[in-house]
């Protein structure tokens, strides 16, 4: 199992495509009407003033209404079909009347669109469908005697109300193929030619664009597809993709979704600009239906073009593609949901919502396979699509007949789906005889009946192996019909295959029936039967096929291969039976954050209670053997249960690295540097809190390393550098802890620089000079709030704000920021994380009577000090050499007033610490143990405690305090701790 | 029970609002009343890890079954002096309101011993007494009285959101000029 999470952005689950497909009918308002019209003709006809009006025109406007929902942008069919519906309904219309003159409007809209054919200007399209809604209310006005309000003042209010639960699901969908799009966008511009990601790319945008139809957003939707159209001529001319302006569209529609988020009402972000630019790109093309992934279905048959015994074919890394599982759940939920809908059809043939829902399943499916390249299910949902349009349109009617062809349609579509899933591939002539008749019966053919038997004579794609007919082809293999019948093991199997190789290498070729039968694996009489079958009948005896040439019939060796296989003897086991290359299903929950973090909390208690009953003092005096090893056993399974809980909530860096590269191109381009950004580690995991955390400063190092970092092209051809700077942005494990590191090959800092400028902000005294200060310690004064060297505030940095909030954003996750820099050859920012927030490594010391808990990544190291090796400074202040270095020693006793510790240094441990950019000693009595501990808030009631970070329930249940290493010091420097806050 | 005093009318909305059951408990022999619905559970007095540099009357924190609950002592909160464990000393944890919006925090606070569950009228209650500025009492509801005639006793009805949630800096300069008078 393994979860996907993320934050929903919007209330409604965070479940993606399968929604789109088979979720509410997205634009219920259009269909309203005609869902109420039953109970309308019962009591209605009384009290209306205008009763033949409205029955005359509701199911016109009806069916235009779902001839909109249903419109594909550019399809000239529809759009005539629009234009129709609509001239219909003005015939109805007294144009006199109120209704007269909008519909007169929407009358002229639909013929503009249906003349300029795909684009749809001054927004027609809007205007027609906001009419076309006005008018369904109003004629339902007037059924119910109220007055008419004009069009123009109920055209806003009038608006869909959008539909939250869906808006969410979109925006989650969008935002992830957003993602998808600008990471391969960014690939694209790196290496131009590479006309597979722009295929992906279309198909994002491609399936983007279906859902904002659904929603509806019909300027996405409009700008989606004329992107799409661009994106055709890219791959048709081989012309270089404009980056910048698909670029462009991806910030357009984050925005956009950013304010559907806040509110799902709003219009769409101004983009006319961005339509020209895009539109001018998509310039130049042949005017053909902008369909061209699929072939325009041939009249004449195609299955008889395939033998017998010729498969579906998917493409090599189709199958490799660990996306596919995500599909393959989808699409069989799909189609489930379709079954179960045609199943209701059965009853209801004149339901449109129905037969929508169905029509939806097979165009998402289509989608994906599309650009997946999947040629024969595109065609299959393709021809499906286009006989359930026709139901839909209400050009024909669903019969019987149709709903079992469409049966077979899913059941064809399931089996290519299995194939995928790693089963045997359907036969393509069978897949291919459903293709043609659902064109036929699209076209209107009713006899699509009458082949209806022949298909069922036909092998049913997915048993096709074990029928007889295909046996002459398609010898199956006697190994693998064992294992199928259950006489026989995989291991068994692969054991005597092995062997069998083994004995041909020596030249002692052996049928496998008679090494299974040596070592007396099977009776006899079933092998007998199994070798009949695959014989085709034949008898065992007569049957002379060697396993060698069994398996290069199968098409499973070729013979150079056998051979190869007899020169080079014994091979590893895998190589016996070759396995067949199969997509990995890993099933995935999406899960709310919200109930993750309870399991992940509630684990952490159990943990907690774990200790306490195994750290029982009780516990000591039992001598019982089996207590002790069902002890040891709950602290294992509590143990395992925390490292899963806490791997739930892990995530990789990968997303957050992507949008680092996304804003290396934008801030190099701004500041005139050219430079390369090397990725490495973005499959490092991380806590879902870090890594939603750590953005930001990334974002601000990342821009001090481009903008003050690197040299200007011309300054660093002149220090015989690349002209192409570089940035490394890595990250890795080390102790426990993860390492982020942003890496330039620029002009490094100028550590006299720093100091001149932090003496004359006052952040050292003014004759500071470079010997009374450690390197580290000037590069750390950058990290001070308010610290810039730049000489001008740029766009992009310069102001001297970034660093201190990347210090702060990385305290605040109990992070370290180390800087290493070298003048003229570069500077490097190493953040060190925990691996989550939720757990410390933690050395539990005591004082007096108290325990506190000092995380261990401030710790440098703990001695117990020499006699004598401590001095005082005016009878006051204490420190200690370490290292060379006198460091001062505060006595956590003293700071905390606690009674009852140690008096004398050389009797108690000195553990030296690194906090808020100094090192300083911690005087305790004791120190207990490491362990890792559970941080606990200490209770949103108390104030903000200096110098305790929080609590951790220690193993004999009491709570110790976590000591924040950094307030503490930051504190102790600055003041003697009073006895409370309060004197 | 006697309803003799006819309640006034203005006074009968505050009534009838603190009428209901409260648990009573006793602080230096005076007794202390705060809405059942406000407690979450009564636990045995424990040892309380305390906290540094914060004012006398939070005791500490406590682990309450995995999770860290701070401990506040009533009777230095209210102004009384430190009292001594006994057997009957006890933890009432309450649920109050918390910093944001919406937000239940608990809260354990230490008292001397819960005697019992009251039901009190809306003609038991009265308005809170005023003592000048001196004794803050903006933190008494108001005074329950109950029992039977002749040993009639009054409860302080306290505000438990308010008693916590009283400006730290009053509260720490009190104590700071108790200390300095000590």
């Amino acid at each position: 199992m393994f979860a996907v999470f993320r934050m929903p952005r919007a209330p409604g689950p965070p479940a993606r495509g399968v929604a789109i497909g088979n979720g509410p009918m997205p634009r219920q308002r259009f269909l309203k009407a005609s869902e109420n019209t039953d109970d309308r003709s019962h009591d209605a006809p009384e009290r209306q003033p205008y009763p033949l009006l409205a029955m005359s025109i509701q199911p016109l406007l009806d069916r235009l209404a779902s001839a909109l929902t249903c419109l594909t942008p550019g399809d000239g069919d529809s759009l005539s079909a629009l234009a129709r519906y609509c001239e219909e309904v003005a015939a109805e219309v007294d144009l006199g009347g109120p209704l007269g003159e909008p519909i007169a409007r929407a009358l002229e809209c639909a013929r503009r669109l249906a003349k300029s054919g795909d684009a749809d200007p001054g927004g027609d399209l809007r205007l027609l469908e906001e009419i076309v809604t006005w008018a369904q209310d109003a004629v339902e006005a007037m059924e119910d005697g109220q007055t008419v309000a004009a069009f123009g003042a109920s055209a806003p209010a009038a608006e869909d109300p959008v539909d939250m639960e869906l808006l969410g699901m979109f925006l989650d969908s969008a935002n992830e193929a957003l993602q998808t799009i600008e990471g391969e966008l960014l690939e694209l511009e790196s290496d131009p030619h590479q006309p597979e990601r722009i295929t992906e790319v279309r198909g994002v945008v491609h399936t983007l664009k279906g859902e904002c139809g659904v929603i509806p957003l019909s300027d996405a939707q409009s700008l989606l597809h004329r992107a799409e159209t661009a994106l055709d001529q890219a791959t048709t001319t081989g012309n270089v993709l404009p980056v910048d302006l698909f670029l462009s569209l991806v910030d357009w529609m984050k925005s956009y979704c950013d304010q559907l988020a806040e509110d799902p009402g709003c219009a769409a972000p101004e983009h006319r600009e961005l339509r020209d630019r895009i539109e001018a790109a998509a310039e130049g093309r042949t005017l053909t239906p902008a369909k061209p992934a699929i072939p325009a279905a041939a009249v004449d048959s195609k299955a008889s073009a395939f033998s017998q015994t010729e498969r579906v074919l998917f493409p090599e890394d189709v199958l490799g593609d660990p996306t596919i599982a995500e599909f393959l759940t989808e699409a069989r939920s799909h189609l489930e949901d379709s079954e179960a809908a045609l199943l209701e059809v059965e009853n209801d043939p004149e339901n449109i919502e129905l037969v929508d829902r169905i029509f939806r399943a097979f165009h998402t499916i289509k989608g994906v396979a599309g650009f997946m390249n999947m040629e024969d299910m595109v065609q299959l949902a393709h021809n499906a699509e286009a006989l359930l349009d026709e139901f839909r349109k209400g050009r024909m009617l669903c019969t019987p007949i149709h709903i079992s062809l469409i049966f077979e349609s899913c059941d064809s579509m399931n089996a290519m789906l299995d194939y995928l899933a790693g089963n045997e591939a359907p036969l393509r002539a069978g897949v291919y005889q459903i293709i043609d008749r659902l064109e036929a019966a699209s076209k209107g053919a009713v006899d699509i009946g009458a082949t209806a038997p022949q298909a069922a004579s036909a092998p049913a794609p997915a048993q096709a192996a074990a029928t007889p007919e295909a046996l002459p082809e398609d010898p199956p293999m006697l190994g693998d019909m064992l294992v199928e019948r259950g006489l026989l093991s995989h291991d068994q199997l692969e054991a005597c295959l092995t062997e069998q190789r083994q004995l041909e290498a020596a030249g002692k070729p052996k049928h496998l029936g008679q090494i299974l039968n040596d070592h007396a694996l099977l009776r006899l009489d079933d092998l007998k039967a199994a070798l009949r079958e695959q014989t085709g009948g034949k008898a065992a005896e007569e049957a002379h096929f060697p396993f060698a040439e069994v398996l290069v019939e199968a098409g499973l060796l070729t013979a150079a291969e056998v051979k190869t296989t007899v020169a080079a003897p014994v091979e590893p086991l895998a190589a016996g039976s070759p396995k067949k290359k199969k997509a990995r299903i890993e099933h995935t929950v999406k899960v709310a954050t919200g109930r993750l973090d309870t399991l992940v909390d509630m684990v952490g208690e159990l943990v907690i209670a774990q200790q306490m009953v195994s750290q029982d003092p009780e516990l000591e005096g039992i001598r019982d053997p089996r207590l002790h090893r069902n002890l040891s056993q709950v602290a294992k399974i509590t143990r395992d249960l925390q490292e899963s809980a806490m791997s739930l909530r892990m995530v990789t860096l990968r997303s957050t690295f992507q949008k680092m590269t996304r804003l290396v191109r934008d801030v190099s381009n701004k500041s005139g540097k050219s430079v390369d950004l090397v990725v490495a580690g973005e499959e490092t995991e991380l806590d879902r809190n870090v890594v939603e955390e750590i953005g930001d400063p990334l974002v601000h190092l990342i821009r001090n390393a481009i903008d003050h970092g690197l040299e200007p092209p011309d300054e660093r051809i002149d220090v015989n550098k690349s002209p192409r700077g570089q940035v490394d942005l890595k990250a890795y494990h080390q102790g426990g802890s993860i390492v982020i590191e942003i890496r330039d090959d620029g002009r490094g800092m100028d550590p006299d620089r720093i100091l001149a400028k932090a003496v004359e902000r006052g952040l050292l005294p003014a004759d500071t000079t470079r010997d009374d200060i450690s390197e580290a310690d000037i590069h750390r004064l950058i990290l001070a709030p308010g610290f810039s060297t730049a000489e001008t505030v740029t766009d992009i940095s310069g102001r001297g704000v970034g660093m201190d909030v990347v210090r702060r954003n990385i305290e605040a996750m109990r992070g370290k920021i180390d800087i290493e820099s070298k003048l003229g050859q570069g500077s490097a920012f190493l953040l060190k994380l925990p691996l989550t927030l939720a757990i410390i490594d933690g050395m539990i010391v005591r004082v007096g009577d108290r325990r506190y808990v000092i995380p261990t990544l401030a710790i440098e190291q703990s001695f117990r000090p020499a006699p004598g090796a401590s001095h005082r400074v005016m009878n006051d202040g204490e420190m200690i050499e370490v290292r060379g270095k006198l460091l001062p020693i505060h006595r956590l006793g003293e700071i905390f007033h606690l009674d009852g510790c140690l008096e004398s240094i050389e009797e108690g441990i000195l553990v030296v610490i690194d906090g808020a950019g100094e090192r300083a000693c911690l005087f305790v009595d004791e120190i207990l143990g490491q362990q890792q501990v559970v941080i606990k808030n200490l209770g949103k009631a108390l104030p903000q405690t200096e110098g305790i970070s929080g609590g951790a329930i220690l193993g004999d249940g009491l709570v110790a305090l976590i000591l924040d290493i950094d307030g503490l010091l930051t504190n102790v420097t600055q003041e003697t701790i009073p006895q409370t806050i309060a004197s | 029970m006697s309803q003799d005093t006819t309640p006034l009318p203005v006074a009968d909305g505050i009534q009838t609002a603190l009428s209901g059951k409260y648990l009573s408990f006793l602080l230096q022999a005076e007794e202390y009343g705060v809405r059942i619905l406000r407690v979450r559970e009564i636990i045995a007095i424990q040892d309380v890890t305390p906290l540094p540099r914060m004012p006398e009357y939070i005791r500490g924190v406590i682990n309450l079954r995995g999770r860290i609950i701070p401990i506040i002592d009533l009777r230095l909160k209210l102004g009384m002096t430190a009292p001594e464990n006994t057997a009957h000393t006890c933890i009432i944890v309450l649920e109050v309101e918390g910093q944001s919006e919406g937000e239940i925090v608990q809260i354990g606070c230490v008292v001397d011993t819960v005697s019992e569950v009251l039901d009190i009228a809306a003609g038991q209650v009265e308005p809170p007494p005023r003592f000048g500025s001196s004794i803050p009492v903006d933190f008494i509801l108001g005074l329950g009285k109950v029992g039977e005639e002749n040993q009639e006793k009054v409860i302080a009805l306290i505000d438990i959101d308010r008693v916590l949630s009283q400006s730290e800096v009053s509260e720490l300069t009190r104590e700071a000029s108790e200390s300095t008078a000590a």
